[in-house]
């Protein structure tokens, strides 16, 4: 089979295409909306009157007015000029997780017995969807061994900040919320474990890790643990797909403390059914639907973080809750030490149907198989990357790691002057994502590799056979990485501008103000 | 100096003075540093070790951004590109990039005086620019990374809401360290250790004995950074923090600072103690929670 593996002569497309908001012909019109009937008008009376005078707009917004057609076309466009994870061998942007997302689940999102529902329907009305989320709330209680799970977080870093209002609350309610202020988390956690906290206004306390086993120590909690503790969020396996075995120890010791025990598994792809936060003593949970559960991130939501927490805890939990009396199921906002609302209505309803599709598709022991796959495919990806001359994988030296790794190209760097950057830009050219890892930066010339189980050996070998011819190329034409990419829709740009407040602009409006001349 | 070898690697070299004699002194790096402020170069690449750091910085301060090409006999100065490749790689970045974001490292050298006697002590010389990213070229996404800058800021911040009444302090030397002190006063050092109590300054570059006689009078906690690229706590540089002031202090009233990227710097090697007691050393020895911003805390491994 090998031999048969090469890597494609791949070229992007280049529509040059413009904004959305050049392409604004005034008049144009995508929809022409019917006239409304004068039967409804005549009920309705003066819509205008209706809305809220401060609510009215003196001017129209200032949207594009483009023809359905070109609409059509513009998106399509754009669509080329992506690598996403229907398109490429995603495997090069982890701790995300980027797996299959069955497109058979697009099929009950879409359809209109889940896509016409209103939020404002009578719960009577609604019973299948909140049956949904009931049974995924017990198949979730069955993987993680929490007592009771809610859908009402809509990402992860939602969770994590979700989390830490309940610690605030709980203590709050034990009259210890000033005096407990403290949350200890890993420098090797994701990180929005430290920035969700943060907002919340705890202290954030960091364990480093020992550089041997790549995991921090139990002594290194020891010294951060105090009568200040409020909690500990963690990851594990950490981004570095290093599993702290030492866990419970950590859990024991936090509990000790009088602190609380909160579980980051956003991505707990390699861990399925072999691990689950109850056995490791954890007093909540969570987990990213638009990850492991098999929906897509969506390029940043809608999504979903899927929150369980033990009985004595589900008090706290941010309302409504689905309750099932055995025949109905109904909205329950009665809780006595509820933090309230996280987001509006019900949760991301799509996110959780697809989860659940997945969940029941492949039962207990599929999502089990999901793991070992992952963690096999990730292991196969170590070795070989092991042997690519200027790639390595620090800390735990000859052990495996879980579902990913944080890899290093410090020594081809050394050797080269060949970044990461210059590597990702490369990776383009051959029709590959690759990133260079979040924050912090503790491994030089960061890459993070994780392959989940979607993947067949073939892609895999693939994606490596297109690292290798990488690194070949830095030794003999350093040039061709340093210039690339070539294949691609752009060439480099100029990434300070990322970095300049006076310069960047995320909307349409901010642009105009900061660059009214255009830029070239 | 150097024009011959420029010209046969193929650039074009702007001479800019001439030598007339054979010997090269630190003289010679200080008139030839001026010069090149002068000339309002983007960047001075200078060869050498810690003295030539020394003429560097004696010369341009921090008005042009300056990387150290290592080969020098002592080096504990941060200013240096790991190795000769590294300074290579750092040229061409700096080249292709635009305004690349500096930052302030130490210039360190050996105490000629103390070295004479026998004692290893490095001495803290001033503070030089260098590009952000230059010393470990780490990688990684540039974008809305927070500065070391903001950082001492956030963590004089913090120290301001952690000061106690009825407490004194005595705050070591460091860029970090200085930001804090800037604030309670003008006339503090930014190459020793300053004595504070109630938010004032009482002696700035104090030494062992004006430390010893605080201590006497009041209930202190130290603040330390660490300083060089070695990451090195205690002992070396500071003679005037003995043994005898650190006993007296207690390891619990120490005080770590540090900026993230600074202990990420280290490569996850421990900070040192180093004084000239080796037990100390090892009661020193274990994990501290280092103050690394507002309401942050890194929990980092100190060996001796």
């Amino acid at each position: 089979m090998k031999n048969n593996i090469k890597l494609r002569k791949f070229h992007q497309a280049k529509w040059d295409e413009e904004v959305i908001f050049e392409l604004h012909h005034p008049g144009e019109r995508g929809v022409v909306p019917p006239e409304v009937e004068t039967n409804v008008s005549q009920e309705t009376g003066d819509a205008k009157a209706i809305i809220a005078e401060t609510m009215q707009r003196e001017t129209p917004p200032a949207l594009p007015e483009v023809g359905q057609m070109r609409v059509l076309k513009h998106y399509l466009r754009l669509s080329q000029h992506t690598l996403g994870a229907d398109i490429n061998i995603d495997i090069g942007q982890g701790t995300c997780t980027m797996k299959y997302n069955p497109k058979i689940n697009e099929a009950f999102v879409k359809s209109p017995k889940s896509s016409e529902l209103h939020p404002l329907q009578d719960e009577s009305t609604v019973q299948g969807a909140l049956e949904i989320m009931h049974r995924l709330d017990l198949a979730f209680r069955e993987i993680s061994g929490m007592d009771y799970f809610s859908f009402q977080p809509s990402s992860g870093s939602d969770a994590i900040f979700t989390m830490a209002s309940m610690v605030h609350k709980y203590l709050e309610v034990q009259g210890k919320a000033d005096q407990k202020d403290e949350i200890i988390t890993t420098i090797f956690s994701h990180p929005s474990d430290y920035a969700a906290v943060s907002v919340k206004g705890f202290k954030v306390i960091m364990l480093y890790h020992d550089p041997e086993t790549g995991r921090p120590s139990v002594e290194a909690l020891k010294s951060a643990l105090s009568e200040r503790t409020a909690a500990l969020f963690i990851t594990n396996p950490e981004d570095t797909g290093i599993f702290n075995a030492e866990i419970k120890e950590f859990t024991r010791l936090t509990h000790e403390a009088g602190a609380l025990c909160c579980y980051d598994q956003a991505n707990a792809n390699g861990i399925l059914g072999i691990t689950r936060a109850k056995e490791a003593n954890f007093d909540m949970c969570f987990f990213n639907l638009h990850k492991t559960f098999a929906s897509p991130h969506g390029a940043g939501g809608p999504a979903s973080g899927a929150l369980g927490v033990k009985s004595e805890l589900v008090d706290f939990l941010p309302v409504p809750l689905i309750d099932f009396d055995g025949n109905k199921y109904s909205l329950n906002y009665d809780l006595k030490n509820s933090i309230g609302k996280v987001r509006s209505f019900y949760g991301v309803i799509p996110a959780v149907i697809r989860a659940y599709a997945w969940v029941m598709s492949l039962g207990a022991e599929g999502l089990e198989e999901v793991a070992k796959v992952a963690v096999l495919n990730n292991n196969y990806i170590l070795e070989k990357i092991k042997k690519i001359h200027g790639a390595s994988a620090p800390f735990a030296e000859g052990q495996h790691r879980i579902e990913q790794v944080r890899y290093s190209w410090q020594q081809l760097f050394e050797e080269t002057g060949i970044t990461i950057e210059d590597i990702a830009y490369r990776m383009a050219d051959f029709g590959f994502h690759l990133w260079s890892s979040h924050h912090p930066f503790i491994v030089p010339q960061p890459f993070t590799i994780e392959p989940t189980e979607s993947y067949s050996k073939q892609e895999l070998d693939e994606y490596l056979l297109a690292l290798e011819q990488i690194v070949k190329e830095a030794r003999e034409n350093p040039e061709l990485v340093k210039t690339s990419p070539h294949n691609s829709v752009t060439h480099r740009y100029d990434e300070t501008w990322l970095d300049d407040p006076e310069k960047w602009a995320i909307s349409w409006r901010s642009y105009q103000k900061k660059h009214p001349e255009g830029i070239k | 100096m150097g024009e011959e070898i420029f010209r046969q690697a193929g650039w074009e070299a702007v001479v800019i003075g001439q030598l007339e004699t054979e010997e090269t002194s630190g003289w010679h790096t200080q008139q030839f540093a001026a010069m090149m402020l002068e000339k309002k170069v983007d960047l001075l690449l200078f060869v050498g070790g810690d003295g030539t750091a020394r003429d560097v910085l004696q010369a341009v301060d921090k008005k042009v951004t300056v990387v150290g090409i290592p080969s020098g006999v002592k080096m504990h100065s941060a200013v240096f590109a790991g190795n000769l490749q590294r300074g290579a790689h750092l040229l061409r970045y700096f080249t292709q990039h635009e305004n690349m974001k500096v930052r302030e490292v130490e210039v360190a050298d050996l105490d000629e005086e103390a070295y004479r006697k026998g004692n290893i002590q490095v001495r803290l010389f001033g503070y030089l620019n260098v590009p952000e990213d230059a010393i470990n070229m780490r990688g990684g996404k540039v974008q809305s990374r927070a500065s070391d800058a903001y950082y001492q800021q956030s963590i004089a911040r913090e120290l301001f809401r952690r000061l106690e009444k009825n407490v004194s302090y005595i705050v070591g030397p460091g860029s970090t360290t200085a930001v804090f002190k800037k604030q309670l006063s003008p006339d503090y050092s930014l190459l020793g250790f300053d004595l504070f109590k109630n938010g004032k300054l009482i002696k700035s570059d104090a030494n062992e004995s004006d430390i010893l006689y605080f201590l006497s009078l009041h209930r202190s906690r130290l603040i330390l950074t660490p300083i060089g690229g070695q990451g090195i706590l205690l002992g070396r540089g500071n003679q005037q923090i003995s043994p005898d002031v650190i006993t007296k202090i207690g390891k619990d009233n120490i005080i770590i600072i540090a900026t993230p990227q600074k202990i990420h710097d280290l490569q996850s090697n421990p900070l040192l103690v180093d004084t000239d007691d080796p037990t100390l050393n090892k009661q020193l020895s274990g994990y501290y929670r280092i103050i690394t911003g507002f309401k942050e805390e890194i929990v980092y491994r100190v060996s001796d």
